[in-house]
């Protein structure tokens, strides 16, 4: 089975749900790495830092916010995915805010959050090749908005 | 912290344990279907496989029937308190020992945030307290505010018992953490939970002077432990 190179995070308390979340990737093709806190994701995200993390919010210790945070400060190019039981309007506006990429709410469709995935990872990875492409053929507008979230994201 | 604040809290801890249940549930069916689809394709896909996935399918079939349990105990508790909620100030008694219980599996998911939990100790019959439920969950949560701003990581066992002053709560600290202590002096110090309401006034003392472990919560009115 071929793996595809997109290297993902798995960050939730919840370890029944992280563990068969992680097999089903897997039978789709990808490889995830998994933390059962905060503090661990955290932890892996410095030791080798993922392309995309899907990050639960309410944990206990360090919570998904948190994370966010320090994930963005130090790693802002990181794409964060928050997949969460909880979470209302004001919580998906604060994800946003601090730079999170999408908002998913549990129960998911695994293939709804595979797409997320893919287009998190798309973006990060893309976004500087479609800019400097844009920039060359002359097109700074263009290639200044591609730019600007991510700007945004590191200013966050 | 009003009846319709206590209200909303309980039910958000109690949907985010829900979509918890709902998420285990529809990833353990799914990677079942996942796995006894590649298997009905045969060749490579079959093979590819991995080793013990297919018989992890089959502990994931008990941890769904865990999972719907979990789910159904948490829609009881919801009716329970959509009840207490509708017929707050109106209903003359509740039954204690299941107000505990519906308490903690409601704030469940919110314990979990502070490192804590909650369990409600079973009682042979009813005890049944002049009081209305929805004032007894504001109190029972004005309890676990306590513990949680004095840092949590404490496990808190209640159980509904009659003294002679009358019907009331037994607040049982268990094994804990660094923050015990702060939880401790928390309670200790926290005396009348909520502002005497026509007569009717909540405290919550050392069960015995000088115990650390157990309080009283005294639900009756105004009367003291």
């Amino acid at each position: 089975m071929t793996k595809e190179p997109i290297k993902i995070l798995l960050v939730d308390d919840e370890v029944q749900f992280v563990d068969t979340l992680k097999d089903r990737l897997y039978l789709r093709g990808f490889e995830a790495a998994v933390a059962y806190s905060g503090e661990e994701g955290l932890q892996k995200v410095k030791k080798n830092p993922p392309d995309v993390i899907v990050l639960d919010l309410r944990m206990p210790g360090i919570d998904g916010f948190e994370v966010l945070r320090a994930v963005k400060k130090t790693n802002p190019d990181v794409q964060v995915i928050i997949l969460t039981g909880h979470g209302g309007d004001a919580e998906e506006a604060s994800a946003f805010r601090m730079g999170a990429y999408s908002f998913l709410r549990k129960p998911m469709d695994i293939d709804d959050l595979l797409g997320c995935i893919r287009l998190a990872y798309r973006d990060r990875v893309e976004k500087p090749y479609v800019a400097a492409a844009m920039a060359e053929g002359g097109d700074f507008d263009t290639a200044r908005e591609v730019m600007r979230e991510k700007d945004l994201l590191k200013d966050a | 912290m009003d009846r319709s604040e206590c209200s909303s809290r309980l039910l958000a801890s109690a949907m985010h344990e829900l979509r918890n249940a709902l998420a285990v549930i529809r990833e353990c069916v799914g990677l079942a279907s996942d796995v006894a689809r590649l298997q009905a394709r045969g060749g490579e896909a079959a093979r590819n496989i991995p080793k013990g996935m297919t018989a992890r399918t089959v502990q994931d079939l008990d941890e769904v029937q865990r999972q719907v349990s979990r789910a159904s105990e948490i829609a009881d508790a919801v009716d329970f308190l959509g009840e207490a909620s509708t017929s707050a100030g109106r209903s003359a008694q509740c039954d204690l020992a299941r107000v505990a219980s519906v308490f903690c599996v409601l704030a469940r998911r919110r314990a979990r945030a502070f490192h804590m939990e909650l369990l409600a100790e079973a009682s042979n019959e009813p005890v049944w307290c002049a009081r209305d439920a929805m004032d007894v969950l504001l109190d029972l949560l004005a309890v676990f505010d306590i513990c949680a701003s004095a840092g949590g990581d404490v496990q808190v066992c209640f159980k509904a018992q009659r003294r002679k002053e009358g019907p009331g709560l037994l607040v049982s600290l268990g094994a804990g953490g660094e923050t015990k202590e702060m939880v401790v002096s928390a309670l200790a110090g926290s005396g009348s939970l909520m502002p005497d309401q026509g007569g009717w006034a909540s405290r919550l003392v050392p069960w015995v002077s000088g115990d650390t472990k157990h309080f009283w919560l005294s639900l009756g009115a105004g009367q003291t432990a």
